[in-house]
């Protein structure tokens, strides 16, 4: 076949003059860009192949009136987002551009390459089929126009044909991600799913503008490529099968179906996209917005509230106390549900879920935020008027929610548009704590024992030197000198519960065993504060804060060893906000440093198989997920099995975000959900390396296993235990 | 509504017994490591029941006074922090050393110092020495009608009823007022302090009284007014026998102990 080059016929169809249209032209190329994909399949069939080439909009009078409608839709989406921005404007202005690169990086691996959507292979597929389909449609498109607007053509002969080739597959893999989608809805539904408008009007009208650009195509083949070149038909493949449905049909018939769907797909194309200002479609452009704004320290760190006695308000009860990206997240989210599936609380039946908070937060934005908008227009007080409205947290969003969260972080693990639960959960609890004084009561007899005996644990009928009793040596071997290299931080729970003592003897032994130079501070350890800040109570974290850090700095310490990843996370992310800056060590890491030194030798234990829970604080938070298991991993008789949810993933214990001192509401337990996970992997011993997941796996094996035989009940350890059982075993 | 209520500090009851400890010699407790005194709970509730009063009556004054050291302060603040309007601490070396009689001699003449209130108000005991008995002196030398360990107070200026827990359950009884109450632990959790409250309290000046404001001799305060003498100080020592009834059966486990409790002529 040979395929002419013929400029000239593709001119006389311009009914505007070409002064004009390149004028408008001009304005319409930056429009080209937000209306994606559709008008780009439109604007693709709308042309006639003459050497291979199709003329643009063929059988259409009056285009032009296109050219009207573009930047009256880009003028759409333009004042939605503005008139939206005034909401998030309300905020506090504390937006943070470090670390430039990781934010970059993770707008592209995240935000533009859907890192997290494609952890799931259905939706994943379905997601990167639409939005595969409208970046190629996209620039299938603009190719077209640029190929209008420059003087040299590119898409002719070969070129066009496999450009139509390419469009015609992306079109196509567009309706099936969309089918997927609407499946989706039947096959495999997320439980937190919010049946809307919204979402059906989105996929379905997506699905109808594919269809519909794929009849405007082969209507027009069926009207002069069938008839003129059959041959350049074929690469359009769906097109062409759509034009055989049409072969019965007079010439005359057809165009006039063709102009008629052609500008119902137009118009039909133009409304959908101008949604991108008024619905989740958004996301298009907001989420790697988001991923670039999102926080790039440890996703469980709080933010300090700075010169706190001078603050008018304490934590977050009004929208205005949100800070603008806060406020702008809320109109990121999508309502896929992932949170909320991830979320310990919602998997227990407890009264929580991380996507309905955002979803009724942005309700609330919607309805109250406009009206304070309105008002700080007129010049009003920007409450005025308002009395009567919702409160935010307490109605809005309700208290046993804000206490029902772990500040684990599974949520903000799982968001695919980045968005930060724990600061606005924590930021509401603060207000109900510092502002109101409203808590569970047992929240207040923990916050009490914190102010009076700096450790939260009331009732408790040790000291902090108690542990040492059954240790066989004198206290004053391991007491701080000042001289020693690492401080051993044993905290309050590795001093006054009873179960996490034997954690500490074994740390302190498995230390003097590989004779590390460290000391301890007995008596003269205070609590750090973190039971504090994750309940709400800032202030009295900052109090604790101050006096530890004063008592560190007094001893002369500069390297801490932790075997609480809680203690652990407040120290290396959050202390240094307070002016304390250490070196933090984690017992997993020095264990591990230890034994690849050789200063440990790890010795065989009954043979067992493993299962290793991961903490929130020092996983999903710090990211230490291989430490641990490649201690176990080197136990000689040690077989290691995951549990289905495990390190990114992994499921809270259900103490976290000071849930270890509150009682659970709800139709089940999280550490018996836990507890069953591991379980059922058939592991003989679950370990961990936190003090508070071994209490909550001894309470749910307590229940769980009610039934099962002592010996086959799941032996609940942490890593210093096994290892030295492991290494004492000969000694 | 106006009520005064009568706070002390004390060393935390939830101290665990491994930390507390006593000097013989000089019979003093011994304050613990890094636990913090408190206010008596028992006069918390008073402050709680003090709040709650002016709160039903919509109008009143609520004011704190407290013997006691330097430190004594804090349990001030903690009760202005809760919602009280004024403080007074009977802070001098005088006041050191005395016994229920002085510390009643001189919140008496405080009070009076101060105008006497509506209703005034103590814990049903100091949670420390467990005596319980200043309310009722200090009710005595003002020469008002009082009511002790109550659960419920209600009511405003000219009456008010109130219920007592007595052995065998709950006495209500009508009280006129001016009068003296003493506050039990049914009565309920004081609440949790906001921290607006918190800060406020924390910049309110607490005013101090010697013996000469409040018209006293040194000579009748403190150790030098004292009409109870101490003559030894020790912490009991406590053995604990376990044994273990063992027993194939529960029956048999069950009989063991039934033996076992006979022997010790518990049953």
């Amino acid at each position: 076949m040979r395929v002419r080059q013929n400029r000239d016929l593709l001119q006389p169809a311009r009914s505007a003059p070409a002064a004009a249209t390149k004028r408008v032209s001009a304005l319409a190329i930056p429009a080209w860009l937000p209306l994606g994909g559709l008008l780009l399949v439109s604007g693709a069939e709308t042309v006639r192949v003459t050497g291979a080439h199709r003329e643009l909009f063929f059988n259409i009078d009056h285009f032009w009136v296109l050219y009207l409608l573009l930047p009256f839709a880009i003028g759409l989406i333009i004042y939605g987002i503005a008139r939206r921005s005034r909401i998030w404007r309300l905020g506090r202005a504390d937006f943070s551009f470090d670390n430039l690169p990781t934010r970059i990086a993770r707008v592209l691996r995240g935000g533009m390459g859907t890192e997290r959507v494609l952890r799931d292979p259905y939706s994943g597929v379905m997601h990167l089929c639409i939005m595969t389909s409208m970046i190629v449609l996209f620039l299938v498109t603009a190719l077209l126009a640029i190929d209008d607007y420059i003087p040299v053509d590119i898409l002719v002969g070969p070129r066009y044909l496999g450009y139509s080739l390419v469009a015609d597959i992306f079109g196509l893999i567009g309706v099936i991600g969309v089918a997927m989608a609407v499946a989706h809805r039947w096959v495999r539904p997320r439980t937190a799913w919010l049946p809307t408008w919204e979402d059906w009007f989105i996929v379905g009208g997506l699905g109808v503008l594919l269809v519909s650009g794929f009849f405007v195509e082969g209507l027009r083949i069926q009207a002069s490529e069938i008839h003129t070149n059959p041959e350049w038909s074929y690469w359009s493949p769906v097109g062409y099968v759509v034009a055989l449905i049409f072969s019965g049909l007079s010439t005359a018939a057809v165009l006039d179906i063709h102009k008629a769907l052609w500008w119902f797909h137009m118009i039909g194309a133009l409304s959908w996209i101008s949604l991108l200002g008024y619905s989740k479609i958004n996301h298009l452009v907001m989420a790697p917005v988001n991923a670039f704004l999102k926080r790039t320290s440890a996703p469980g760190k709080l933010e300090l509230i700075e010169n706190i006695e001078e603050q008018e308000h304490f934590g977050v009860s009004q929208l205005e106390h949100f800070s603008m990206k806060q406020l702008f997240e809320l109109d990121v989210c999508v309502r896929c549900g992932r949170c909320t599936d991830s979320c310990p609380a919602d998997i227990a039946g407890q009264p929580l879920s991380p996507m309905h908070i955002i979803q009724d937060l942005k309700s609330y934005a919607t309805a109250v935020g406009e009206r304070k908008v309105t008002n700080l227009v007129r010049g009003d007080e920007i409450n005025f008027g308002l009395g009567d409205a919702p409160a935010m947290v307490g109605e809005v969003v309700r208290d046993e929610s804000l206490w029902a969260c772990r500040t684990c972080g599974a949520c903000v693990e799982a968001c695919p548009v980045f968005i930060e639960h724990i600061p606005t959960i924590v930021d509401m609890r603060r207000s109900l704590v510092m502002e109101e004084a409203r808590m569970p009561d047992t929240v207040q007899g923990t916050l009490e024992t914190l102010e009076r005996q700096g450790h939260p644990w009331r009732g408790t009928p040790y000291t902090r030197e108690s542990w040492m009793e059954a240790l066989d040596l004198d206290p004053a071997e391991i007491t701080w000198t000042g001289e020693q290299e690492y401080l051993y931080f044993v905290g309050c729970t590795g001093a006054f519960v009873d179960r996490a003592q034997a954690i500490t003897r074994s740390v302190v032994s498995l230390l003097r065993e590989a004779e590390v130079s460290f000391g301890i501070l007995a008596g003269m350890e205070s609590c750090n504060g973190d039971p504090a800040r994750r309940l709400g109570h800032e202030y009295l974290y900052q109090i604790l804060a101050e006096g530890l850090i004063a008592a560190f700095d007094e001893a002369g310490v500069k390297k801490i060893i932790t075997h609480c990843p809680h203690c652990f996370n407040v120290f290396l992310n959050e202390y240094p906000d307070m002016g304390g800056h250490y070196e933090v060590i984690h017992h997993t890491q020095l264990l591990e440093q230890l034994l690849t030194e050789g200063k440990l030798e790890p010795r065989e234990v009954e043979p067992q198989t493993i299962t290793y829970h991961d903490s929130c604080y020092l996983g999903r938070h710090n990211d230490i997920f291989e430490a641990p298991r490649r201690i176990l991993e080197q136990v000689p008789n040690v077989t290691l099995v995951e549990m289905p949810r495990s390190r990114e993933q992994g499921l809270c214990c259900g103490a976290g975000g000071g849930n270890m001192w509150m009682e659970e509401q709800g139709a089940s337990r999280v550490n018996e959900v836990r507890v069953q996970e591991a379980a059922d992997t058939g592991a003989d011993t679950a370990c961990t390396a936190c003090p508070f997941c071994i209490q909550m796996f001894d309470a749910g094996v307590g229940t769980v296993q009610m039934n099962v035989e002592e010996a086959d009940k799941l032996q609940v350890l942490d890593i210093a235990e096994i290892l030295q059982t492991s290494a004492a075993r000969d000694s | 509504m106006d009520a005064i209520v009568c706070v002390k500090q004390i060393p935390d009851p939830e101290t665990p017994a491994a930390a507390f400890r006593v000097d013989e010699a000089a019979m003093r407790v011994l304050p613990a490591q890094g636990i913090s005194p408190v206010i008596s709970p028992f006069d918390a509730q008073a402050v709680e029941a003090a709040l709650r009063l002016k709160d039903a009556a919509g109008e009143g004054s609520v004011n704190i006074v407290s013997l006691g050291p330097d430190s004594a302060r804090d349990a001030i603040k903690h009760s202005l922090a809760m919602g009280a309007d004024d403080g007074y601490h009977l802070h001098d070396d005088a006041f050191e050393g005395g016994d229920a009689w002085t510390t009643a001699l001189a919140l008496s003449k405080a009070i009076q110092h101060l105008g006497v209130p509506d209703v005034i108000l103590f814990g049903r005991q100091a949670a420390d020495w467990d005596q319980g008995s200043v309310g009722s002196i200090v009710a005595e030398l003002l020469d008002l009608p009082s009511a002790t360990v109550l659960r419920a107070v209600e009511g405003g200026a000219g009456s008010l009823t109130v219920s007592r827990v007595v052995g065998d359950g709950f006495e209500t009884i009508e009280i006129p007022t001016p009068c003296v109450l003493t506050i039990s632990n049914e009565f309920g959790d004081p609440r949790y302090p906001q921290l607006r409250q918190i800060m406020q309290a924390a910049r309110k000046q607490v005013a101090e009284l010697t013996p000469a404001d409040i018209g006293l001799e040194p000579s009748q305060v403190g150790a030098a007014g004292a009409r109870l003498e101490m003559h030894a100080l020790f912490q009991p020592t406590s053995d604990v026998d376990v044994e273990i009834i063992e027993g194939d059966t529960p029956e048999e486990k069950a009989a063991g102990l039934v033996a076992a409790l006979r022997n010790a002529k518990i049953l």
